[in-house]
Parts: C-alpha cells; structure tokens; sequence
C-alpha cells in the first residue's frame, strides 16, 4: 500500500480521505486527492461522480507494481521540498528513480502515465528512453524490441551511404544491461 | 495581433496533446469509415508507388462529395505512408508499420514520435536503419524540422527537405544523398494525415462564401459610426492606391531594400532571401510564417513605402512611446500559411492591408466560439486542430448549418480589412502573399482595454511589451496627461449605454425586435 508522504499537509488528510485505486490484477492502493491532481484522468472521472460515491476507482489498464511505483513518484512531486530542486538536481532525482530500470519497463510506466494523464511523469519517461536509445547500436535496439530487419542487403548499402555522416560519431555500445 | 510564438512549429506536449485528441478522433473516424462500410462508400487511396511530381489525384471519393484534390505538384508520399483504411484492400493485410517496430508496435504514432523528438540528427538516422518503419518515423519531417530550427536561429539555407536541410547545414562535405528506399506497405493515418494536410488544396466550397461588406470611398465618420462603434467587420476598397508599397513591393526589390537584415520567422530570424527560398519550395501543414514586429527599425524605407489609412488615424497606445506594446507588422507567407482562430491580444481592433497575393478570413463574433476552437476559462490558452487546413476539412462544414453563420471573405491585392476588437478570426493565404497589418486603440476601444488591462492574469496575456505589469497604470495615467477628460467622458457614454437593453451583435442583425429580451447561445 502507498503511504502518503510526511510532509503532506495534515490538513489535507481530515478534509479528503485518500482515495482507493484498483489495478488490473485487484492490488488496491490508496491516493490523497492533492497527489491525484497530478493525474487528468483521475481528475475528469471525479468531475463525474458525486463526492460521496467515490468507492474504489478501477484502474484496468495499469498493473499493481507499476500503479504503486507511479504513485511513489505523484507522492514526491507534492513534497514541498521538490519544487526546490535545481534543473540538475531533478535530472538527478529522475535518473536515480529510473536507475537500472529496463528500457522495456520505462517504456510500460511511460505509458501508463500517458495513460493517467500525468504529463510529467510521461515527459520524464519519454527522456529516459530517448537517453537509452542513445548511445545504442542498431543491434541492440533490434534485440530489445524484437525487430525484425527488413532492408534488403542492397538497400542496407544504400542506407550506409547515405548516412556515412552519422555514423562519424563512434562506437556505439552493443550491451545487454537495458534488456 | 497574436504573438510568433502562438504560431510555433512546436507547440507544448499538453497542448498539442489537447490538439491531437481531437484531431486522432477524426483521423480514427476517417479510417473507420472504410472499414465498416461496403466497398462502394469506402474512402480508397490509390497509390502507384511511382514519384509523379506532376500528378494530380483525386484522393477518396466518398458518396458525400468530399473529394480532395490534391496540389499539382505534391509528390506522391516518397515513403508510400497509406492511411489506415487502405489496409483492408490488400490482400496480405501485412502493415509494414507493425513488422518493423517489433513490441513497439503498440505505441501510437503521437508516441514514439514523442521520444524520437528528443533525439539529434544522427540518432535518428541511425535509428532509420533498424527497418523500415524506423526509416518512415525517422524521416518524419516535422522531427528535423524541429532540429533544424533549435540549431539555426539565425536562419538556414533550405534544401529542399528538412532533412536534407540539416544535413547540409551539419556537415559541409556531406551533400544530400538519397538513397531512394521506398518502403511499401506502410499504413499510418497520423502519418498520412500530416502529408495529405501539406498537399491539399483549398477545396473551392471553402472559398465560396463572400459575406463581408465591402466599402469604396466612405468618410472617416461614416466609418466609426457605421462599422467602429457597433464593432462590425468590414472590407475597405481603394485606400492603398496612393502606397508606394503597392508599386513597388515586389520580390526583387525586397530582397534589394532589405539587405541583410534579418525578419522573424516563427522561432527563427532569418534573411528575407533565405525566407522567400524557403517557401518557395516547402510543402508541409505549417509553413513557417515571417512577422515581423520591428521591420521599420530594421529596414525603414519600408516604412516609407505605406502610411495608415485615415480611419485607424487614432492611435492611442502611441502616448506610450517607447514603451507601447507591439502593434504593426509586415507579413510574408506562402499558400498555406496564416493563423488559427484567435482573438487579438489586449483588446485591441486591428486592420490588415494585402499588398500582395490573397488571404481567406474567417471571423466570428466575441459571443460565438468557432467551431472545434476550445479557449481556457482565462482565454490565455486556445486549442484548436493542428493546422488551419485540418480546421477547414474537419470544421467548416459545421458553420454551413450553425445559424450564427461567419463572416467570411477573400481579401486580395490593394484591399484592406478591418477586424473589430475581441472577433475570432482566422486567416490562410491562398497564394504566396505580402501584408502590413496593424493593431490600434481608438476612443472606441479605450475602455475595453483599460478593462482588460486591469485583469489579474493581463501580465501574462498582453503581448508585446516588456513591461507588462505596469501597463494598465502607466496607460491610464498618459491617456489622462495627453487627453485629459477623455476618460471620463467616455465612462459616462458607456454608463448611459449600459442602461439601455444590451444585444449581442447577432441579435442585432437578425431580429426585428430591437430591445426585446433575448437568450444569445
């Protein structure tokens, strides 16, 4: 079960009790309605109840694991003290929660984020992605992904002319560690 | 009149998130209609997969008459993207699309363009070789669109595509070698949708209507009281006769007067020469448009080339000097490119004279929302659909049945507009075009600016000054010092004004029964 985090306002705790999400695979977890503002999918679905009939929100499209990680991070943007961070701090702050992540489960928590409309969360995923992408070989994006090349050899020659200049940049890392 | 950065390329993730909802709900519309209906009413895209620069297509015919036709010289997709639709008339039903991006296939398009923008140049084309569905999405050209004018605010030469465009600019010894990988089987209505939208013409039931009234020779006082004060549009003939402008202003003097000088163009500033190579050869949704706020200080024989007509003579926010918001600029743009639906900035009324070329306007009253245009509560955000061409294919129908019908015209060479202060608008070139316009304050607007001046949030929506928090007060006060009892003589107008019925401006014209009661929806 997510726990609030300490600094929230306690006044918030006795005006709105948290709210019950549920995941696809039936893990219930509990959300402070200032955390959920974050998210605009949450936010649009309580525009349509009453506020005494909100029971439990289904949450179909999200796993339990990702839905608690995902409200870890809700929690930490409305401590007060992350509206202080730096820009070089934050991008810390981002790299170490995504620290050893695999690209394919950065991939899924970006879209559930996409898919709750938390618009920072989906940016910040989006980044580590690209910055996984980035010093990888053709290879390894085509292991991860599963991709099946589909250039003919004569088209693959071309494909090297054309981008010789691109290519100027170096080795590129062939390594497992994302998979 | 609406700030450059409104019309960038390159829009927040939110709002163009907003944008693309509902845009992707149309696009899904235009691919569901094939695949539920028979065979007759389906949309069907042919293509023969040969580069044509010359043909011209029909592109879907469908039994309500949307046919669109295509620019003549629109290359047929060099990529062969295909909307969605036409993967039910093949018989493998195999999309490329889906092959080649493994379990990313999942993904929509919106997303993994997403992360592909945050790549470089070289990336992406590293990344277009994994298959070819990263070769379509890596050639996407907004992406090296987006590249080219991050890197190069000082202007760029344009190379026929933006990707060749960067890729010359990147590295000299490397000319633009296409390898010609033509990828079939590729169906992506996001993808397609982006092409068609740079390639359509006008359709000519879009340019039909011409309700405007027009007027030749009419007093400076007729003027006020027949079109200012009651905020109505008009379209004012013969004014520009006597402008230097209208003889002169064509290409090759331009780019003579202007020099070196460097114009505006979306988030870049560019040469005027390097701007008209540009759009010269561009096809895409958005043309980068050049406007220009400070082309007197940069270049002023323009200046001398034009001089306001004498009913917008009144300038008021000219007791500011100096410190006055933004208010006149010249306006270049290729067929395609204009403005969205918008409301001027600081409640100011505007007029705008073509001296070149044509422009369609589209204007809706301060009540009336136009159709598929969503405004924040505060009106500092606007979301709309992409691209004007999209608002056209998607919108324009609606006003056909709408009662409170818009204003609509064509504005061509030597004619000049005037659009009253808080009116929607929309404005596309119908062909390459060049314009002055001008925002002003008139005693007819004053208070409606002061008001609006006065608004909490005015700071972060007056445009145009550097000092935006003061302007209210520093405004009011020069007023008083330069017309002193102006102020007060218009606040009693409007007071005796109020006391009588208020109409909204449709009321007005389509019911007898001036001061009856009415309900405006």
């Amino acid at each position: 079960m997510a726990t609030s985090s300490s600094n929230t306002n306690k006044a918030d705790h006795s005006k709105n009790p948290p709210l019950t999400l549920r995941s696809s695979d039936g893990k219930e977890l509990k959300i402070f309605r200032i955390v959920a503002q974050q998210s605009s999918t949450i936010m649009n679905l309580l525009d349509l109840e009453e506020e005494s009939n909100t029971d439990v929100i289904p949450v179909s499209e999200v796993d339990g694991s990702t839905l608690e990680k995902l409200i870890e991070l809700m929690n930490n943007h409305t401590e007060k003290s992350f509206n202080y961070l730096g820009v070089k701090e934050r991008k810390k702050f981002y790299n170490d929660f995504f620290a050893n992540w695999k690209i394919l489960d950065v991939l899924n928590f970006g879209l559930v984020a996409n898919y709750l409309g938390v618009q920072v969360i989906f940016d910040e995923a989006c980044q580590k992605m690209a910055d996984m992408i980035k010093s990888k070989s053709v290879e390894w994006v085509r292991k991860v992904f599963e991709i099946k090349n589909d250039f003919t050899p004569e088209e693959e020659e071309d494909l090297k002319k054309e981008n010789k200049w691109a290519y100027e940049r170096g080795d590129l890392d062939d390594g497992d560690d994302a998979i | 009149m609406l700030s450059t950065r409104n019309l960038l390329l390159r829009p927040k993730l939110k709002n163009r998130k907003q944008a693309l909802k509902t845009v992707s709900r149309r696009r899904n519309s235009f691919a569901k209609k094939s695949k539920y209906e028979s065979g007759k009413r389906a949309v069907r895209i042919d293509f023969t997969g040969e580069e044509d620069e010359e043909k011209h297509e029909q592109v879907g015919v469908d039994e309500e008459d949307v046919a669109f036709s295509l620019k003549g010289s629109a290359r047929s997709h060099s990529h062969g993207v295909q909307p969605l639709g036409n993967l039910y008339f093949t018989p493998s039903s195999v999309n490329s699309r889906d092959v080649g991006l493994g379990n990313l296939k999942t993904l929509t398009d919106e997303l993994i363009l997403d992360v592909l923008g945050l790549l470089s140049g070289a990336e992406l084309r590293i990344l277009s070789t994994v298959s070819k569905s990263f070769y379509v999405f890596c050639s996407h050209e907004p992406l090296w669109r987006n590249l080219v004018l991050d890197m190069h605010k000082n202007g760029f030469i344009f190379n026929s595509s933006w990707k060749n465009t960067y890729i010359t600019a990147y590295n000299n010894p490397f000319t633009a070698v296409n390898s010609g990988i033509r990828v079939r089987d590729f169906y992506s209505d996001y993808l397609f949708q982006s092409w068609l939208c740079a390639n359509l013409e006008m359709k000519p039931e879009w340019l039909d209507r011409d309700n405007i009234v027009r007027k030749r020779g009419i007093s400076v006082d007729e003027f006020v009281l027949n079109f200012e004060e009651p905020n109505k549009p008009v379209l004012l003939e013969g004014c520009l006769d006597n402008w230097p402008a209208m003889r002169n202003w064509d290409r090759d003097y331009l780019i003579r007067v202007c020099g070196e000088a460097r114009f505006s163009a979306g988030p870049v500033e560019m040469k005027l020469e390097d701007y008209f190579r540009y759009s010269d050869q561009v096809r895409e949704e958005r043309p980068l448009y050049l406007f220009d706020p400070k082309f007197i200080d940069k270049v002023p024989q323009l200046g001398e080339d034009y001089e306001v007509p004498s009913y917008f003579d009144e300038d008021l926010f000219g007791v500011l000097g100096k410190d006055r918001p933004d208010y006149r600029w010249i306006i270049i743009g290729p067929a395609g490119s204009g403005s969205s639906f918008h409301i001027d900035p600081n409640s100011t009324s505007a007029w705008n004279a073509v001296i070149r070329g044509s422009k369609k306007w589209i204007l809706f009253p301060p009540d009336v929302v136009p159709p598929g245009v969503h405004p924040s509560p505060d009106g500092a955000e606007v979301a709309c659909p992409v691209s004007i061409i999209e608002w056209f294919m998607n919108f324009y129908g609606a006003t056909k049945s709408w009662k409170k019908r818009p204003i609509e015209c064509i504005c061509r060479a030597g004619e000049v507009i005037f659009v009253p202060n808080g009116w929607w608008h929309l404005v596309i070139n119908l062909e390459d075009s060049v314009a002055i316009t001008q925002n002003f304050v008139s005693r007819r607007n004053l208070l409606n600016v002061l008001d609006f001046l006065k608004q909490p949030n005015a700071s972060a929506l007056v445009s145009g000054t550097r000092d935006r928090v003061n302007l209210h007060d520093k405004f009011k006060n020069a007023i008083e010092t330069a017309f002193p009892g102006t102020l007060d003589e218009l606040m009693q107008k409007a007071m005796e004004k109020k006391k009588k019925q208020q109409l909204s401006y449709w009321d007005s014209v389509t019911d007898s029964k001036v001061g009856a009661f009415k309900f405006s929806f």
